[in-house]
């Protein structure tokens, strides 16, 4: 196996009990690197089209990267699935130190299939697993969990566990790793709680081995000297540092996407700092400890502490629901740590609810006397709780926003906004319009990792739609190359295409040039394409919330704009072309055979006739 | 007074372990914190530290071992371990070190502690956060007293 690899697979089937060590074939690393890549492509063959993602059938890949446990600041893992809340491709990252242990214990990727009867735990002590008994953990938080476990098997240990939303089968719940880090989108942490496992322990005492340490560590002095600026900046205002980009351009979602800037908080990273920040922290190998360790010394949230709450949980759980009380936000935010949500999809359900609340589609029957109002921070803390305890109309929220508005019905479906099935992140598209591209192509549903922000790094004009294809496409394969070597996605300016060029012979010891990386980024781009195909995704789904093309933001720098459909339409297709996807979005034989998916060509021929034959009926 | 020895401020210190990971890949280019001479401490949520050898004065590591594998150099107080004498007991040296400072090398399988690298450690210049510091215990004690004297005298004083 290739230097910097662990060069083993460790698969668990909860169902049988059974544990096997599979070996991780050179061509799986050298066509998908690791991390993102390998497990989708695992995923694809492994998982069938129409599985259930809630029933054992379903499989939850952890997986580490050639950058994971190196100096290289690093990700740590990614978690893939099919996606319980948007049932197509499913996948979130989490910095800390469990990732590197697991690869120290032996093994690069951990694939956990079927079904547990009773609650249990997985405990990896190099080369010895074992299925333990989680009774005694069931229904605890996530902070406790960790504490417990640390008490059993000693403080070497790390963990990732679920909290009770995971057990639940909250569909946006997240696996939380390291003290409070989570992967938090798409629901992993149901898809974990749906096969009773409620937490993965690991030790490893195995060395990682790179190529070229000298010339990785003079690497590694290097970025941290030409970044000193970025690493200092980062540090001291995490991120946070982007609401300086989108407030100020009247990006910055509010009251449930109907306003582009908050005003009511004083959203500075400065103010943040002073009334909250007692510590920064950083994830295992990081140079830029974006964390921010955060406490509440008084007011009735006094004894909150939490590591955030970051920029999008600012935005969720703040200026979303209208929320401009900050202490509010960080104990929601703690909240939802413990409990096992992802604070971005709470955020959404609870700000949804508000906006049906004061439509008059939910009252205060269904609310239990809760005023719902924009701005009531005691009603976001109050159904972080009911929705992660699936407690009253929080069983419904709990669903997630596209079931939940079905559910809701009165008109709720038109003001629910997700891109198929994933609620939308902190960037209102209406003012971008590379990133609305990004969010309605994206592999996972409105996201802002797969593509990244394209207009925001360099700073680009979001009104124009003219060259957005190209850049989304572009963003899109370094993003995804990035989720494979697992480097931090946050610290992505020291990964350029020219970069990784150096970086690869480094630490696996071959030479892969930036063509070979385009290569890999669109070759995992695209199957998580076809996987999504499989499941039924086609130009259909391909598109944003209604809301986007007909309310025109009503204030601030974006005032007026909305997305224009005839220009998106245009860039959507083109998109599509520079892809060498056919004109209903479907990956054409020709590019799948050039990018080394000649088993992929076969099996989605069938699906393109399916979807021609529906369009042409139309 | 100039023996210089490796501190950690702990309120700096973001607990990511890159020195763990530089130690290790310069002395046994591999990264592995069980080779790491330096360790990372974390008392979550709020302690995140790191300890490597303090350099005592007549310490008790050297004088326990049974095979006088352990020597201290008299003018940088560094401790130096004979390989050949080390028979990986761990049993006194590790024992005796408060600080944990002493480990046993997983697979060479003798005692190892910080040698500070000639005086010139890579972790130190790795620590982004600049939490670690090779210092005196001159500046060290020189640092405190400017620093409360600071508080009391100027940060204290009512404003006019």
């Amino acid at each position: 196996m290739l230097p910097s690899y662990a060069g083993k697979i460790l698969r668990v089937d909860l169902s049988t009990g059974k544990t096997a060590k599979e070996l991780l074939s050179r061509d799986l690393a050298e066509e998908y690197l690791g991390g993102k890549g390998t497990a989708l492509r695992l995923l694809y063959n492994e998982v069938k089209p129409g599985t259930d993602p809630l029933s054992p059938e379903n499989k939850l890949i952890f997986s580490t990267g050639p950058a994971t446990g190196t100096i290289l600041p690093n990700k740590g893992f990614i978690v893939t699935f099919k996606s319980p809340l948007t049932n197509i491709y499913g996948h979130s990252s989490c910095g800390g130190g469990w990732a590197k242990e697991l690869k120290q214990a032996g093994y690069d990727l951990l694939i956990v299939e079927g079904r547990s009867e009773k609650p249990v735990y997985l405990w990896i002590d190099d080369d010895t697993v074992q299925i333990r008994d989680a009774k005694h953990l069931w229904g605890k938080d996530t902070f406790k969990t960790n504490d417990m476990i640390s008490e059993e098997l000693g403080s070497e240990v790390e963990t990732v566990r679920i909290g009770p939303a995971g057990e639940k089968l909250v569909r946006f719940a997240c696996i939380q790793g390291d003290y409070a880090r989570s992967a938090g989108r798409c629901g992993a942490g149901a898809v974990m709680g749906s096969k009773n496992l409620k937490a993965v322990a690991v030790t490893g005492t195995k060395s990682i081995e790179v190529a070229d340490i000298d010339g990785l560590l003079q690497f590694a002095k290097e970025i941290a000297k030409q970044n000193n600026e970025l690493i200092l900046s980062r540090r001291l205002q995490g991120t946070l540092e982007v609401l300086k980009c989108t407030n100020p351009i009247g990006v910055l979602p509010t009251r449930y996407y109907q306003k582009g800037t908050f005003k009511e908080l004083d959203l500075h990273y400065t103010a943040i700092r002073e009334k909250l920040v007692v510590k920064d922290r950083g994830c295992h190998s990081c140079f830029l400890n974006c964390g921010k360790l955060s406490v509440v010394n008084d007011g009735p949230y006094s004894g909150t502490v939490v590591e955030g709450p970051d920029y999008e949980t600012i935005f969720a759980l703040g200026s979303l629901c209208e929320n401009g009380n900050l202490e509010s936000i960080a104990k929601a935010n703690e909240l939802c740590d413990g409990l096992g949500i992802d604070t971005i999809s709470a955020g959404n359900l609870i700000a949804f609810a508000m906006d049906c609340y004061e439509r008059g589609i939910i009252t205060m029957k269904d609310t239990e006397g809760i005023e719902l109002r924009f701005g009531n921070h005691e009603a976001v803390v109050q159904f972080v709780e009911k929705i992660a305890m699936r407690n009253g109309l929080g069983n419904i929220l709990a669903e997630g926003v596209r079931i939940a508005a079905q559910r809701l019905g009165k008109g709720a479906e038109k003001r629910a906004i997700h891109i198929k099935g994933l609620e939308h992140p902190a960037f209102d598209p209406r003012g971008l319009a590379g990133t609305a591209l990004g969010f309605a192509v994206g592999d996972r549903g409105g996201c802002h990792m797969w593509a990244s922000v394209p207009e925001w790094r360099p700073r680009l004009d979001g009104s124009v739609y003219e060259g957005k294809a190209k850049i989304v496409k572009e963003s899109s394969h370094l993003m995804a190359v990035v989720a494979s070597m697992v480097f931090c996605r946050f610290a992505r300016p020291f990964y350029p295409w020219k970069t990784l060029e150096r970086i690869s012979p480094l630490l696996m010891g071959v030479k892969i040039s930036e063509a070979d990386f385009k290569m890999i980024g669109e070759r995992i781009t695209t199957l998580a394409r076809a996987f999504n195909v499989r499941e039924g995704i086609s130009k259909k789904d391909d598109t944003l919330p209604e809301r986007f093309f007909e309310e025109p933001l009503p204030e601030g720098p974006s005032k007026g704009m909305v997305i224009k459909k005839e220009k998106f339409m245009t860039i959507l297709d083109e998109y599509y072309e520079l892809m060498g996807w056919d004109k209903n979005g479907i990956p054409t034989k020709k590019r799948l055979m050039e990018l080394g998916l000649a088993d992929v060509a076969d099996e989605i021929e069938f699906f393109r006739r399916k979807v021609s034959e529906v369009s042409k009926r139309e | 007074m100039s023996k210089k020895f490796l501190i950690a401020d702990p309120t700096k210190c973001t607990g990511c372990a890159v020195c763990e990971l530089v130690c290790s890949a310069s002395k046994d280019k591999v990264f592995n914190k069980r080779m790491s001479r330096i360790r990372t401490v974390k008392l979550e949520p709020f302690v995140q530290t790191a300890a490597a050898c303090r350099l005592c004065e007549n310490p008790r590591c050297v004088r326990v071992c049974p095979r006088r594998a352990l020597t201290q150099n008299r003018e940088t107080g560094v401790i130096t371990v004979d390989t050949t004498k080390c028979s990986g007991c761990g049993w006194l040296c590790v024992q005796a070190c408060e600080f944990g400072a002493i480990t046993i090398h997983p697979d060479k399988r003798t005692a190892i502690v910080c040698d500070l690298c000639e005086g010139d450690p890579p972790c130190v210049k790795l620590c982004v956060t600049e939490a670690l510091e090779l210092i005196t215990l001159d500046t060290l004690t020189e640092r405190a007293r400017r620093s409360i004297i600071k508080e009391l005298f100027l940060e204290k004083q009512p404003k006019s």
